[in-house]
């Protein structure tokens, strides 16, 4: 069953007079009670298909082709009343930067209440109470005095746990979780990850879509995984399969760099080369400048994702 | 309680600076060429019966005592007497300062009637025609001439449509309607200046809270989007609101001097132009601590205000 | 010829470029060059004197003989206004003449030393600032004298605090660079330091401050003249004539409307100028505002 089914999605940039891709022909799906890793380098265009399922893209930004449904609604017509309605009830998101996600200048107890009351017709007492229990919910200690405290009172991980709460209290089906402990140290990581798997996908059944350039996390929690290359989708599958038997080159490299991290910064320890920006993406596959086992075909040609197994696809000529 | 520390510090940095003023005012007035007595006495006056005022006015004195004098005189209430009918100079103010009061805080509530809403809409739909409005505002505002603009207002609501009478003021006491009437145009003249600095402000400031994170969360969160502007975007962008609201309160302060000419209201502004004009030095010089106190007070409240806005001064919750 | 054609050709296109670059800088410096070469040129073309009456002719609609109309005198409007601006302009050029070189050295000291020196000129500032600018130009216009040098001195009193707050502010943002790092491991004098390398780097908010604040001295000498403490008849000021003009409002609005138009127009071009150097100096606010 598909929570999530996203197809061909393309969305593109306005820079200056022209429109660059910043996603190409994107076709995912997530289901019931899974983890999705979306992997990938800073700017390949994982958090652009967040804000594109969302429909939370900057004015610069549009989607030009493709559909996203949520089960049976498709998220890529539906105006922005049933946008607004969808989003923080069906549709939940968090994001990198804890510290600055939640607005400063209002009480915590505040920004959970007000949600609760705009998707549940609750009212203030109840919201109250709910507000209470989701506080619990997510571990936060002497929750009845925090909810009269400010954001600035709160650690990168306390704060990062108020939005899970304010993310999971109108349980639901799908969590799009854009880098959500980069900004955290690694034993908080793990809390708030495990907190996900818990909380959402074991006992409510919520699909997560985790964006990711870590792959030590995706190895961690998720149950599958999709790797993203200046745009598209170079390789999808289970998590066991694409590590234990990596097939596209670039996914390949990423694993090669896994111990050391290094990819945050934009560069492979063991292939030479840095990421294209959306302006120069080279033609045919984008990743044959730095592959290689580039063959000529591969400047014209960009090969579509191929099942190769029942547990992975993959976009790469050599696996014609 | 921290609240309280913050603004009583804020209050001892003004201490400096209301000296200051007096100082300023007093030297000013002192420095500057013209025997007071002179002017009481006319041009006849015999050399003696002037020395006689002056000794009566402590102008004999120099000029430091002078200012003790003025000053410890100040601190018990008394600012001294009108040149000419004698007249406390308090029981002066008292009539004219509640006139001055109203224009200003009347205006200024038009001004943000006018510029926030047209701020907030420009900036969350730029390049519409509130954006292209604010713009036009914001630049016609500060360029035409607020005593030109109150003379039109006149010409074509008072005089013209007859809607507004053209000059005169009714008291708050005696008919409210008929104060708020004569008060209208005046304000509006005031505001129009104000509001075209306050919608530029608005809208970039609220721009620029668009462009922070938790906007993007409260959407995330499916938060209806007029609670997302007007309740948290617009609290976040109130803080250079209010800021420039204080400071363009001095703008507001003179440019009632000006619009109470126009419009014949009997404010502090119009008492500072005629008793210039007769050269009484009391009146004018307690006008103008009256104004400079009034500016240092809206500076004051803006920092409280400021205070409130931000929960880490205010040290609320725990 | 074709060296002359080539010439014009060359500064139209550069015209071009700035006016791309910013609408309202261009739009604003025409306003003020066609204002200023009008203004010092009337006595060359006009048919009439600011103060020749014309008793045939009181509170004529605006004609061919007379384009703007008269006032109650039979006085040609449009001479009055043109000459009204010289005025205007004077107090304008003079104060912010004035209040630039005494406000930016005050600035540039208070920035450039820091400390005691600092709190020295900047505290008797914000004494200056705490009076809204009208009333502090009432009373030393009203006791020393209705005249224009008197009017440019009350102004720049205004205008010294202004420029020396904004003068400083950029002075600390340029002080520790490394340019003026390296200057002053080479060895270069305070003064050198300052006028050398500090400020041509630091005056462009200045500028812009001062482009403004012309336009605002033009705004108060006409309101002073307007309250009877600037310009006194029969010299042509614009808000003189505004003021003359209010008696007859209703039989020659032409009166009223005119000087005030006047007004707006001038003040218009400075503040169009100022906008389009911070668009100029400053792009970041610009792609700000355009997105």
């Amino acid at each position: 069953m598909n929570l999530l089914t996203v197809r061909h999605l393309t969305t593109e940039f306005r820079s200056d007079a022209q429109w660059l891709e910043a996603v190409s022909d994107v076709s995912f799906d997530l289901r019931r009670g899974e983890i999705l890793g979306l992997v990938g380098e800073s700017g390949c265009g994982k958090s652009t298909i967040a804000y594109s399922v969302m429909r939370l893209l900057a004015r610069n930004a549009r989607i030009r082709a493709g559909e996203v449904w949520l089960e049976d609604v498709n998220l890529t017509e539906a105006d922005e009343d049933t946008l607004q309605d969808l989003r923080g009830s069906r549709l939940s998101m968090i994001f990198q930067d804890p510290m600055t996600a939640l607005d400063s200048l209002f009480t915590v107890g505040h920004q959970v209440i007000e949600t609760l009351q705009e998707h549940l017709n609750l009212n203030t007492a109840e919201a109250k109470e709910r507000a209470l229990g989701l506080l619990r919910q997510v571990g936060i200690p002497a929750a009845e005095e925090r909810l009269n405290a400010y954001p600035y009172q709160f650690s990168g991980g306390m704060s990062q746990r108020i939005a899970l709460a304010i993310a999971i209290s109108c349980h639901p089906q799908v969590l799009i979780a854009d880098e959500p402990t980069t900004a955290l140290d690694v034993t908080i990581q793990a809390q708030i990850l495990h907190l996900i798997r818990r909380l959402l996908v074991e006992e409510q059944g919520t699909g997560v879509l985790l964006i990711t350039h870590d792959l030590g996390i995706v190895a961690q929690v998720c149950d599958r995984v999709a790797v993203m290359y200046a745009g598209k989708i170079v390789e999808t599958g289970d998590v066991s399969s694409i590590f234990s038997n990596p097939l596209h080159p670039y996914t390949k490299a990423l694993l090669n760099s896994l111990p050391s991290q290094g990819i945050a910064r934009g560069q492979l320890e063991n292939i030479q080369g840095r990421v294209p920006s959306l302006a120069d993406r080279p033609p045919g596959c984008h990743f044959h400048p730095r592959c290689p086992h580039a063959k000529a075909i591969c400047r014209d040609k960009a090969p579509p994702l191929q099942r190769v197994s029942d547990q992975q696809e993959v976009a790469c000529v050599l696996y014609d | 309680m921290r609240l309280l520390r913050y603004i009583a510090g804020r209050l001892l940095l003004l201490l400096p600076v209301l000296f200051g003023t007096s100082v300023l005012i007093f030297l000013l007035l002192r420095l500057i060429p013209g025997d007071p007595a002179q002017v009481i006495l006319g041009l006849r006056a015999t050399p003696e019966r002037l020395a006689i005022v002056r000794t009566e006015l402590g102008l004999d004195l120099p000029v430091h005592l002078q200012y003790g004098q003025w000053l410890s005189k100040l601190l018990q209430g008394d600012l001294g007497r009108d040149f000419r009918s004698n007249e406390a100079v308090t029981a002066l103010l008292a009539v004219r300062l509640p006139v001055t009061i109203q224009l200003t805080l009347m205006s200024l509530a038009l001004a943000v009637l006018i510029a926030v809403p047209l701020g907030v809409r420009a900036a969350t739909r730029p390049g519409g025609i509130a954006d292209r409005l604010s713009m036009l505002l914001g630049l016609l505002g500060i360029s035409i001439p607020d005593f030109w603009l109150g003379i039109m207002l006149i010409l074509v609501f008072a005089l013209a449509l007859r809607m507004f009478p053209s000059s005169g003021y009714v008291r708050l006491d005696e008919d409210l309607l008929g104060n708020l009437r004569s008060f209208f145009l005046p304000a509006l003249t005031l505001a129009v200046g104000l509001s075209a600095v306050l919608v530029r402000v608005t809208r970039s400031a609220v721009l620029e809270v668009l462009e922070l994170d938790f906007v993007k969360f409260l959407r995330a969160k499916g938060l209806r989007e007029r609670l997302v502007i007007y309740q948290h975007v617009l609290r976040n962008a109130s803080i250079p609101i209010v800021t420039v609201i204080g400071l363009q309160f001095g703008y507001l302060l003179g440019g009632a001097v000006i619009v109470e000419e126009v419009f014949s209201l009997p404010g502090v502004g119009r008492l500072i132009v005629s008793y210039t004009l007769e050269r009484n030095y009391p009146v004018v010089q307690a006008g103008m601590l009256v104004v400079a106190c009034l500016f240092i007070l809206v500076n004051l409240t803006t920092d409280v205000i400021y205070a409130l806005l931000n929960p880490k001064i205010r040290g609320a919750g725990s | 010829m074709s060296a002359a054609a080539g010439q014009v050709a060359n500064l139209a296109g550069r015209l071009r470029g700035w006016y791309r670059a910013s609408r309202s800088a261009v739009v604003g410096g025409g306003i003020i060059v066609v204002l200023v070469i009008l203004t010092a040129t009337v006595s060359l073309y006009s048919p009439y004197k600011p103060d020749a009456m014309d008793f045939m002719a009181p509170l004529s609609a605006p004609s061919g003989a007379h384009l703007l109309g008269t006032d109650n005198f039979g006085r040609d409007i449009l001479t009055r206004v043109l000459y009204g601006y010289q005025i205007s302009l004077a107090v304008a050029l003079g104060s912010v003449g004035f209040g630039l070189a005494v406000g930016v050295s005050l600035g540039l000291l208070a920035g450039y030393f820091g400390g005691a020196v600092d709190n020295i000129i900047m505290r008797p500032m914000d004494v200056l600032m705490a009076f809204p600018a009208i009333v502090l130009v009432v009373a030393l216009t009203g006791f020393v004298g209705r005249d224009v040098s008197v009017m440019i001195l009350a102004v720049a009193v205004v205008y010294v605090p202004i420029f020396a707050r904004v003068m400083r502010g950029s002075t600390l943002e340029v002080v520790n660079e490394l340019f003026v790092e390296g200057a002053r491991a080479r060895g270069a004098s305070h003064l050198r330091l300052m006028l050398r390398h500090i400020l041509p780097n630091a005056i462009a908010p200045v500028l812009i401050q001062a482009s403004i604040l012309m336009g605002i001295a033009i705004l108060l000498e006409s309101a002073l003249s307007f309250i009877g403490l600037g310009t006194q008849p029969p010299d042509p000021s614009l808000g003189l004539m505004l003021s003359e003009g209010r008696s007859f409002m209703l039989q020659a609005p032409w009166m009223v409307m005119v000087p005030g138009l006047a007004i707006s127009i001038a003040v218009l071009g400075f503040n169009l100028l100022g906008n389009g150097l911070q668009d100029l100096l400053n792009p970041a606010s610009r792609s700000a505002a355009a997105n």
